[in-house]
């Protein structure tokens, strides 16, 4: 058991103190997998740390007869000029593990992190990745009675986190895990009960749904969908009969699409199987359509892997854009509101709400949700961009000016943020900056070359040959 | 192994200084650092300075022993002294990893760094001495026990210290630059190239105030037979180290949890 008592820990600030946590008590329940959630900066790695005892609260005590591994979090605890087997080694001696069963051990842990020869590396030549998974295969060779996770589960490719799960459940008997995740996919996936850590409390939920329903702000209320008239034109309006296509790309495009024939037959076979994910299979499937430009495809495979998973993260940020560039409003907010549910404060989330609510002419809420991704994401000149819009559409010029300004500032290279200065500029009767806007303006258009978007058809064919692995028959 | 939950606080201790002792004694002396040859060149070239200097001025035996033979063992215990000191104000943050592992505390460092560095001038001194013999500068081994009390007692002055560098260290930035500041005179008045009883009778009483000179005039007491020292005194040396090591341990349990807390601004 867990008991935490009278917990109190502050930072100082400037001008006084905060609090993270200010005379907190709870009881975590025995033998449960447990799931930290909340907002950024509430102080779940804090109290992970604490936990973990490499961090020390004002007043109050963490009171548990049981064993806590170190917080394992994206910055692990290496020495940059050692190598990995070194670095592992070092910590054995620390747990004082035998020699014998240290060689045992490391050769465990270099497989485990698949980093292979770069285990003889200094570990300051790691990629990010590459730490947390070394970081990682270290703390699983240990027995702890609890694991401290801090969003590790954030990092590495589909076969890492297969393995992760793997090594996860062999473990399950005798430990357990605290993780803290903004992906509530991972916590629903890995945990037994839920810790809301908000506004200075810490609150336990045995009910995994009402702790995310706790977490999340009110569900959206049902769109009123917009009509947008489509604007019908033929091929004969434009002349591409003349048009030449690079050599090889016309053959690469047909590879590729005898490739995802072949794919959709092997998963029209009764009896197919795929050995990986599923739905990283169908997303990543969705993905290739959608590169390749065919959107109901893209869409199809997209609603799959949703179906298999609804906490997908991508998928459901995808879907939601495709349903929006069809006009399947109801499609588009329930993947929305999926999407916000497994991370509500993700930017491409936050931009996606964004354009819905600004597409169906909410825009004080728009307005809201602008702030909120501004606040993500300060410096997206995109986003002040719109915002500006937004502001010039409720008719605030002050705000819209200044939001406007922002824009260019972080974005100097669009000249269509200076035409919208430039006009916003104009409306206030500032005729000279105005004109001057619209001069850098031009200048930037006249600089810019419109560069043809082609896909990536090489890595869309390697990720075919993968995915066509990935299925048997 | 046992179980982690079932390992004693002595076997802990156990296995936390010996992980931090292979990692200080790999990043001093690893495979592409010059840490041996700057181990031993620092001592052997103070020594040969004073020695040419003095060679030059006198040439004479001092207090009964030679020039070199005095100038090593002064140097080589001062530098004991010193680099305890001097070496815990970084051990907060140049471990900072390992910090990441609940086990660690600076004390554990502090201790690992202090071994290290008695190794280190152990291993030098008996080259070095072994070095003199062969050219010629052998002498009469005076008292075992008197050398290894003096140790002990050098340590207990230079850990206690210790253990108030490495929480001030992290704390007060600026030590870093004052504390070795400070210790240079130290290197001047602790008796490294003269005798206690050459010092001029009006300012040896103020010298008297400083342990290390008493510890460097025991210890050529302890190591030569032919050497009396007729200053140092064991009961003064023996209070200062009991001081130390008490005033170390007490600030070292204030400040040991705020050294390591995210909460106070660096």
């Amino acid at each position: 058991m867990i008991q935490i008592q009278n917990l109190t820990k502050s930072y100082r600030v400037k001008g006084g103190r905060h609090y993270v946590f200010k005379n907190v008590n709870a009881v975590f329940p025995e033998g449960a997998n447990i799931g930290i959630i909340g907002p950024n900066g509430g102080g779940k790695s804090t109290f992970l740390s604490i936990l973990g005892g490499i961090d020390f609260p004002d007043s109050g005590r963490i009171v548990t007869n049981r064993s806590f591994s170190w917080p394992l979090g994206l910055k692990g605890g290496f020495v940059g000029h050692l190598s990995g087997r070194e670095n592992c080694r070092m910590v054995c001696n620390l747990y004082g593990v035998s020699s014998g069963e240290t060689k045992r051990k490391l050769e465990k842990m270099k497989a485990l992190s698949g980093i292979g020869e770069y285990f003889e590396e200094p570990v300051k030549y790691y990629s990010s990745g590459m730490g947390s998974r070394l970081g990682f295969a270290l703390s699983m060779s240990f027995d702890f009675d609890y694991f401290l996770i801090d969003e590790i589960t954030s990092v590495g490719d589909a076969h890492f986190k297969a393995l992760a799960k793997q090594a996860f459940e062999q473990k399950a008997k005798k430990s357990k895990l605290i993780m803290v995740s903004h992906n509530m996919g991972d916590i629903k996936k890995f945990c037994d009960i839920a810790v809301l850590v908000k506004n200075g409390r810490l609150e336990v939920f045995e009910d995994m749904d009402a702790a995310i329903r706790a977490y999340l702000p009110q569900t959206q209320e049902h769109a009123e969908g917009s009509a947008e008239v489509l604007k019908q034109v033929s091929l004969e309006d434009i002349n591409i009969a003349d048009v030449q296509l690079p050599s090889g790309q016309e053959e690469m495009i047909q590879d590729i699409f005898d490739r995802l024939d072949a794919i959709e037959r092997k998963l029209a076979t009764d009896g197919h199987q795929i050995t990986s994910n599923d739905d990283e299979f169908y997303a990543q499937l969705g993905k290739a359509y959608q590169m390749l430009g065919n959107e109901d495809k893209a869409l199809l495979f997209y609603r799959k892997a949703v179906a298999v998973n609804a906490y997908h993260l991508e998928a459901q940020q995808k879907l939601a854009a495709l349903a929006a560039s069809k006009g399947l409003h109801a499609e588009e907010q329930a993947a929305l509101v999926a999407a916000e549910k497994i991370d509500p404060l993700n930017p491409a989330t936050l931009d996606a709400k964004l354009q819905f609510l600004t597409r169906c002419r909410r825009m004080k809420e728009a307005l809201d949700v602008s702030l909120t991704a501004i606040r993500v994401t300060p410096r997206n000149g995109g986003l002040w961009n719109q915002r500006a819009w937004l502001l010039l559409a409720l008719g605030d010029m002050p705000k819209a000016l200044d939001a406007q300004i922002k824009a260019v500032r972080y974005a100097p290279e669009n000249g269509h943020y200076y035409q919208r200065l430039a006009l916003i500029l104009s409306s206030m009767n500032d005729l000279r900056s105005s004109m001057l806007a619209r001069h850098k303006a031009q200048i930037i258009a006249e600089h810019t070359h419109a560069k043809p978007k082609v896909p990536p058809y090489g890595s869309i064919k390697k990720s075919l040959r993968k995915l066509d692995d990935a299925i048997r028959v | 192994m046992p179980a982690i939950s079932k390992q004693t606080p002595w076997q802990i201790q156990r296995s936390v200084v010996f992980a931090v002792f292979i990692r200080e004694l790999k990043a001093r002396f690893g495979r592409y650092s010059l840490g041996f040859v700057w181990a031993l060149l620092e001592p052997l070239v103070y020594i040969l300075t004073f020695s040419y200097i003095r060679g030059r001025f006198t040439g004479a035996h001092m207090a009964g022993i030679s020039p070199l033979l005095f100038f090593a063992s002064g140097v080589l215990t001062f530098l004991l002294f010193r680099n305890i000191v001097t070496t815990s104000l970084g051990a907060v943050e140049s471990n900072q990893g390992l910090f990441n592992y609940q086990r660690v505390k600076p004390a554990d460092i502090v201790v690992a760094r202090g071994l290290l560095e008695t190794l280190v001038i152990l291993f030098t001194a008996v080259l070095l001495f072994y070095g003199l013999y062969v050219v010629g500068y052998g002498f009469n081994w005076n008292s075992s026990l008197e050398v290894i009390g003096l140790l002990v007692c050098l340590l207990m002055l230079a850990g206690g210290l210790g253990l108030i560098g490495c929480v001030i260290g992290p704390l007060w930035p600026d030590s870093k630059v004052i504390v070795p500041m400070l210790l240079r005179p130290l290197f001047f008045i602790s008796g490294i190239f003269f005798p206690a009883n050459a010092i001029p009778e009006k300012f040896r009483e103020l010298a008297l105030w400083n342990p290390v000179l008493h510890a460097l005039e025991l210890m050529r007491e302890g190591l030569f037979a032919d050497y009396t020292s007729h200053e140092g005194s064991w009961p003064y040396l023996l209070a200062c180290s009991a001081l130390s090591l008490l005033s170390g341990l007490a600030v070292y349990r204030l400040f040991r949890v705020t050294v390591l807390t995210s909460g106070y601004i660096r």
